[in-house]
């Protein structure tokens, strides 16, 4: 890394793939199309990164990852929204704690997940990037090309509505 | 009263400035309804910062190259298993092209002329021998 740049594509997947699967999958809430889009967001940066010039390498990447989703949905002419399958990937969980632990989590992910797919697409994305990936309110503005203002205002109303929903 | 309103979440991710958060603190000390709703506000975040972190899926990586000495299946090389199978067939194939027309055989009598062509040609297919149910007489 260079500056907070990755060198390589290779360094792109390796630092950011877990973080940009992650966003995808609490994005759609299906293991298969958060794969596919995964996949779509790292060969394009593998075409991007060539033409890439320094300044904010996260701001690029999500924007990258956005687009990637929005793409993927308008082609799919679907909303922006999908069930949350019944055989959740869990398969691909990073830690595995004690059994009544894991099975408490998963239930209460589940109910997170499925609130999370019932919010309006930009209070979805804006929580996942701040709460799920981890962007600073700046970060995520550069990701959405919104103002900090109106980032600030979606983070509030899709934690209000997530909270109103698991009441 | 104006209340805190998206100050408040953005409070709790220290997304605020030094006087927004001093407003905050005073504004909360005085409303019971945004203490309540800033306790919502953090409930709901920390389910959110809780949801499981998903590891990568290994395919992703296989699919894009990323992931070294893993040859797609129809580029590998034969190995040696590989390699039997196919003389095993040549073989089964070239018996079965010299071997005299079975049509009227017993399968013990098939059996024994594979046994005796697999001798003579030193082949490597290991012969079962084929006995008929209650035959050998």
């Amino acid at each position: 890394m260079t500056d907070g740049v990755p060198l390589s594509w290779e360094d792109v997947a390796k630092t950011h793939g877990r973080k940009i699967y992650n966003f995808a999958y609490r994005l759609t809430g299906n293991p298969d199309d958060a794969k596919d889009l995964a996949q779509d967001v790292l060969l394009r940066v593998e075409r991007g990164l060539a033409n890439y010039t320094p300044g904010s390498f996260e701001g690029w990447l999500w924007r990258i990852t956005r687009n990637v989703f929005l793409d993927d949905v308008r082609r799919k002419k679907r909303r922006p929204t999908t069930a949350l399958p019944d055989d959740l990937d869990r398969t691909n969980l990073i830690s595995t704690p004690a059994p009544d632990e894991v099975l408490a989590s998963i239930r209460l992910g589940d109910d997170v997940q499925k609130a999370l797919l019932g919010l309006p697409y930009d209070f979805r994305e804006a929580v996942v990037l701040c709460d799920v990936v981890g962007l600073s309110y700046d970060e995520i503005a550069r990701a959405v090309a919104a103002p900090v203002g109106t980032v600030r205002s979606r983070i509030h109303r899709g934690r209000k509505l997530m909270r109103e929903a698991l009441t | 009263m104006i209340h805190l309103g998206e100050l408040a979440s953005a409070y709790l991710d220290g997304e605020t400035t030094q006087q927004e958060a001093a407003k905050l603190v005073a504004h909360l000390g005085s409303c019971q309804a945004c203490q309540r709703e800033m306790e919502d506000l953090h409930a709901a975040r920390s389910l959110l910062r809780s949801l499981p972190v998903l590891e990568m899926p290994e395919s992703i990586r296989v699919d894009l190259g990323l992931v070294p000495n893993v040859v797609p299946l129809a580029r590998r090389p034969l190995t040696w298993v590989g390699a039997a199978t196919a003389a095993v067939m040549i073989f089964i194939v070239a018996a079965t092209a010299t071997a005299p027309d079975p049509v009227g055989l017993s399968l013990r009598e098939v059996s024994i002329q594979y046994e005796q062509q697999t001798l003579i040609d030193g082949g490597v297919l290991p012969v079962v021998g084929v006995v008929q149910a209650g035959g050998g007489q």
